[in-house]
């Protein structure tokens, strides 16, 4: 019997797993509603890369302590080189329009085009963004938000929210806050434009706030 | 669903935890080799567009064009006048005679005032006909010349050597003499 009582103990010890087991898991103290993957988008250097090869996720995670260890790892927006995307999405999402989460949606976004006001500016404004993305502050329970976006241009910093579908109650909510986190005044108006809008030429934006 | 709040989030910036810093490490160094590449190529064109080659060493030991003594002309790198002469419009009559219509040339200001010119014109015309009198002396005529007409008349005309023998001028030399001695 005790022969008996001592084997299992043995299998039960060696099956489990606890937090105390690796360093990861055991500084897991604060986890995000979501699982969140971090994209960039490399600038062409070759002629030969095409979207895919310069589009690649960078890194996964899923508690706020991993979150500022790689936001602490990595440079700040305004240290990109030019035509770069920083891209943060839920995990699973890749940051395609074709991407089957995200194709019947659109998304919010705002171009600082002067850039030199904005350099400053710009760090605190995107982790601003990414602190309400992540904490899931910038909606309500709508599950609608799938994950948000940088743009390092020549003219401008473009932020975006990318959601998951077009239905402009949720959406104005998303919009508003957006606002508020980017510190805009009442003249300078986000735009929401679903995907299949901006794939056609000369479209208008379907919701201005 | 676990939110949280800006002010909660910055709270734990201080517990952070690199997760896979290898994969960190290398990402960094991707971005480096972009920064890199985008370095040379902005320095390569810019020596494509500014450096013929020609260089001197300033005081502080760097390496400078003298593109700024090399001025060309502006007609070698901006917009050329074009000299090619233009297609003109040659008109050909019924006879077969060709006329070269040539566009006038319009002065500056010459389309000015046109409204006013021409109602001014207007209001002529309606206030007062003007009847044309012919000059018949002038005229050109088949008809033999008056003989009284032709005849010369005498005329006072200005005989510029007669005028300097006359005695007027020495009297009023002789004045004038008189006027400067009373000064």
């Amino acid at each position: 019997m005790s022969e008996e009582l001592t084997k299992q103990t043995e299998e039960l010890s060696l099956d489990s797993k606890t937090v105390f087991d690796t360093k990861e898991e055991f500084t897991a103290k604060h986890p995000l509603n979501s699982r969140w993957t971090l994209w960039y988008t490399k600038p062409q250097v070759h002629k030969n890369e095409n979207w895919h090869d310069l589009l690649k996720p960078v890194i996964t995670f899923s508690s706020v302590e991993e979150f500022w260890g790689i936001y602490n790892s990595i440079p700040v927006a305004n240290q990109l080189p030019l035509k770069s995307d920083y891209h943060l999405f839920k995990e699973g999402i890749r940051p395609e329009w074709e991407d089957e989460q995200n194709s019947k949606g659109g998304k919010w976004s705002y171009s600082f085009n002067n850039k030199r006001d904005v350099s400053g500016n710009i760090n605190e404004l995107w982790l601003r963004g990414l602190l309400a993305v992540i904490g899931e502050t910038i909606e309500d329970e709508e599950e609608e938000v799938n994950g948000i976006v940088l743009n390092i241009r020549k003219q401008a910093f473009r932020v975006g929210i990318w959601t998951k579908d077009c239905d402009e109650t949720k959406l104005t909510i998303i919009g508003e806050r957006l606002k508020k986190i980017l510190q805009l005044k009442d003249e300078q108006k986000v735009e929401f434009m679903s995907h299949d809008a901006s794939n056609k030429k000369g479209s208008e934006p379907q919701i201005v706030l | 669903m676990v939110k949280y709040t800006e002010e909660q989030l910055l709270g734990f910036k201080e517990e952070a935890h690199v997760p896979q810093p290898q994969i960190l490490e290398a990402f960094n160094k991707t971005i480096d080799e972009v920064k890199e590449h985008a370095a040379a190529e902005a320095e390569r064109h810019k020596a494509i567009k500014w450096n013929n080659g020609d260089t001197y060493i300033d005081e502080k030991g760097n390496e400078r064009p003298y593109h700024h003594l090399n001025r060309r002309r502006a007609s070698r790198t901006g917009n050329k006048p074009n000299l090619r002469k233009k297609s003109v419009d040659v008109q050909v009559d019924e006879d077969g005679w060709a006329t070269l219509s040539t566009k006038a040339k319009k002065s500056f200001g010459a389309e000015d005032g046109n409204e006013e010119r021409s109602k001014f014109r207007e209001s002529l015309r309606d206030t007062a006909p003007v009847k044309a009198r012919p000059n018949n002396k002038n005229l050109g005529s088949s008809k033999p010349a008056d003989p009284r007409e032709v005849t010369d008349k005498h005329t006072n005309a200005f005989n510029a050597f007669a005028a300097l023998g006359d005695d007027d001028d020495e009297e009023d030399e002789d004045e004038e003499d008189a006027d400067d001695d009373d000064l």
